[in-house]
């Protein structure tokens, strides 16, 4: 059962809506839950947070009950993580030190996700995406970005 | 006589020259970035949307329609010229399309792609024009319990017609909801789960969620298989449909487009349900159904005819009830939101030149998107041959500045950086996302009527089933769960998503 819980991605599913459900109904009881009849801010996130933990349940005894569990195809942790710290990169940059380091820093960050990249080509990707990037947002949609903060 | 009023009151806007020119961008954007292989319409969109935050709702909403139109017309192209289907409802326009470009008549099923597309297009406008206020005027006796049985009704529909597990996809919209409820909530001033960040009082941004989950998530799922990858492309020679493929085509895009604005309307229906469904038609009425699969031109004459006709129709319910049928139809209710412009019944009376022009739009953009597409072919060849290494990080920029255009401010990047994450770790645990951002843009009305509707009832729950529109559309709610019990309606369901 352990093995079910942990290693499908049915058993997963289920300990996600039962922990993240029980999560948001603890939490919408900092508010005032009130009555139905004069619902407080908490009163709809608490039942949710009930709805999705008993959701998990049955996303649970539906996976038991099926014989054979699907297994989890190989996951591009490489991608997962260079995409993400690119998009972290390039908001901090945006906010800093404007857009042409940004767009250029978060290219290379990101172009670190293939598993061969070429060098040249990012370099080059990344100042005809400076180019591409002020043509349309600062000069064609008026966005308040300098191309270097100062 | 109405009817002719209220079209002439569109026209006289859409007809506008900034607003043809918005039309005209908003289908070549849409097809250009729809042709992307991976990239479905719910990415296009959320991708282009913050383009159109500095327009004025009527030529923003304009250019959505036509980005949102366009996409659609660039996924089949892909699905026909390298049988990579950007999302479901091309997925049948796959299977014979791609056979006849195989055979050398890719161009055929191009053009007949877009000729059928734009029949049905031209159709479904006038269905949207007859049928809107009809909708309109018996939904404006609706009160609050109708409305929270009208949602529950619109968001179980939509699940059921969801990929894959349907706990799962019940799972998704309450996510969704919960998600909705974080911000200050307007009747208590009360701050819900905005863990003291000022960022977040005004809610999540309904665009950083759809880029993260959508087109974040879609880039790390691809671009490590796709970087070395090259893609199958096949020439394409002559563009026009030869005589014969004009006799078995027309009728069965006309068949198309009838089934298509009808199964559009419904709720939960849309581009994926319609085009399942035309396929299955055209292989019942044709004389010869061996040859489907082998490239038959009413494989893709009737499927893309059914999913313009739908894509097109189902704006009806999301116009005139506020009820998104779908994932592209929540994500455009969420952009008319950004111009304050509410949908539901009261649209047709407060908006009237904005709906109108809106729908008049849709006749003007589908002869566009005929005219740029038949010429235009050669250009969506070359950038469906663009590699993959040169294009995400191309669209990972055009997000991320968008998203910091916004509000400029960095803090709508990282929450799109969240759901990327979101989105993948859903990727992974086989949770279709769609129902989550149905659940997202629905949950404040959800929440404001099921509120209104107890606080009339002094908290009795009887007063949904009291009311005898609420309680029918309670019962249909209730119907629509049953039906997915029978053994008969799983195995037609797990047939129509077999393919991906």
């Amino acid at each position: 059962m352990l093995r079910f819980l942990l290693r499908s991605p049915d058993g997963q599913t289920a300990l996600t809506f039962v922990g993240l459900g029980l999560a948001v109904a603890w939490g919408a009881t900092s508010y005032n839950v009130g009555t139905p009849g004069r619902m407080g801010p908490g009163f709809f996130p608490f039942v949710l947070g009930l709805l999705l933990a008993a959701l998990g349940l049955g996303v649970f005894l539906a996976g038991w009950f099926k014989r054979e569990h699907e297994a989890f195809g190989p996951t591009p942790w490489r991608a997962i993580i260079c995409i993400t710290a690119s998009a972290l990169i390039a908001g901090v940059f945006l906010e800093q030190f404007g857009l042409a380091p940004a767009v250029v820093a978060s290219t290379f960050i990101g172009a670190l996700a293939e598993p061969r990249a070429n060098w040249l080509r990012v370099a080059v990707v990344s100042v005809a995406l400076v180019g591409f990037a002020w043509l349309v947002f600062v000069a064609g949609l008026d966005l308040r970005l300098p191309l270097v903060r100062t | 006589m109405d009817f002719i009023n209220n079209l002439a009151l569109g026209f006289s806007h859409s007809l506008a020259l900034h607003n043809i020119l918005y039309c005209f961008i908003g289908a070549l954007l849409g097809t250009a970035i729809g042709v992307l292989p991976g990239l479905g319409p719910l990415a296009t969109i959320a991708m282009l949307l913050p383009l159109t935050f500095s327009l004025d709702p009527i030529s923003a909403l304009i250019m959505l329609a036509g980005i949102y139109y366009g996409a659609q017309y660039g996924g089949s192209t892909t699905a026909i010229l390298v049988n990579l289907p950007g999302e479901n409802s091309s997925v049948v326009t796959a299977i014979d399309g791609y056979q006849m470009a195989r055979q050398g008549r890719g161009g055929a099923a191009l053009a007949t792609a877009a000729l059928a597309s734009v029949l049905a297009g031209v159709i479904a406008t006038f269905f949207i024009a007859g049928f809107s206020p009809i909708l309109a005027k018996a939904a404006l006796s609706f009160k609050s319990p109708e409305y929270f049985s009208l949602m529950i009704v619109g968001l179980f529909a939509a699940v059921i017609l969801a990929n894959g597990s349907i706990i799962k996809a019940i799972g998704m919209v309450v996510i969704g909801l919960i998600l909705g409820t974080v911000g200050t909530d307007l009747n208590s001033g009360a701050n819900r789960f905005t863990f003291g960040t000022l960022n977040l009082m005004s809610g999540l941004e309904f665009v950083a969620i759809s880029m993260g989950l959508f087109a974040f998530a879609e880039i790390m799922s691809n671009v490590a298989q796709k970087a070395s990858a090259k893609t199958d492309l096949h020439k394409v020679s002559r563009l026009w449909p030869s005589k014969q493929d004009f006799r078995y085509g027309t009728p069965a895009a006309v068949r198309g487009t009838l089934l298509g604005s009808v199964l559009g309307i419904l709720p939960g229906g849309g581009a994926a349900l319609a085009s399942f469904s035309a396929y299955s038609l055209e292989k019942k009425v044709a004389r010869d159904p061996s040859q489907f699969g082998k490239g038959a031109i009413q494989g893709v004459a009737g499927p893309e005819a059914a999913n313009n006709a739908a894509a097109q129709t189902s704006f009806i319910p999301m116009l005139t009830l506020a009820i998104p049928s779908n994932g592209v139809m929540a994500l455009m209710m969420g952009a008319m939101m950004v111009h304050n412009i509410v949908p539901g019944p009261m649209i047709l009376t407060q908006n009237a030149p904005m709906f109108w022009a809106l729908v008049t739009s849709m006749l003007i953009g589908n002869v566009i998107l005929v005219l740029l597409n038949l010429p235009l072919v050669g250009l969506w060849v070359k950038l469906i041959s663009v590699p993959y290494t040169v294009l995400y990080p191309a669209i990972l920029m055009f997000c991320l500045i968008g998203l910091y255009g916004i509000e400029n401010s960095s803090f709508n990047v990282y929450v799109a950086a969240v759901f990327g994450l979101v989105g993948f770790m859903l990727h992974r645990l086989k949770c279709e996302p769609a129902p989550l951002l149905l659940g997202f843009i629905l949950g404040p009305l959800l929440e404001e009527n099921l509120r209104r509707s107890l606080l009339l009832s002094k908290g009795d729950f009887t007063i949904f089933v009291d009311r005898p529109i609420s309680l029918a559309l309670l019962l249909l709610a209730a119907v629509l769960l049953l039906s997915t019990m029978m053994p008969s309606f799983r195995k037609k369901r797990e047939e129509a998503f077999a393919e991906d």
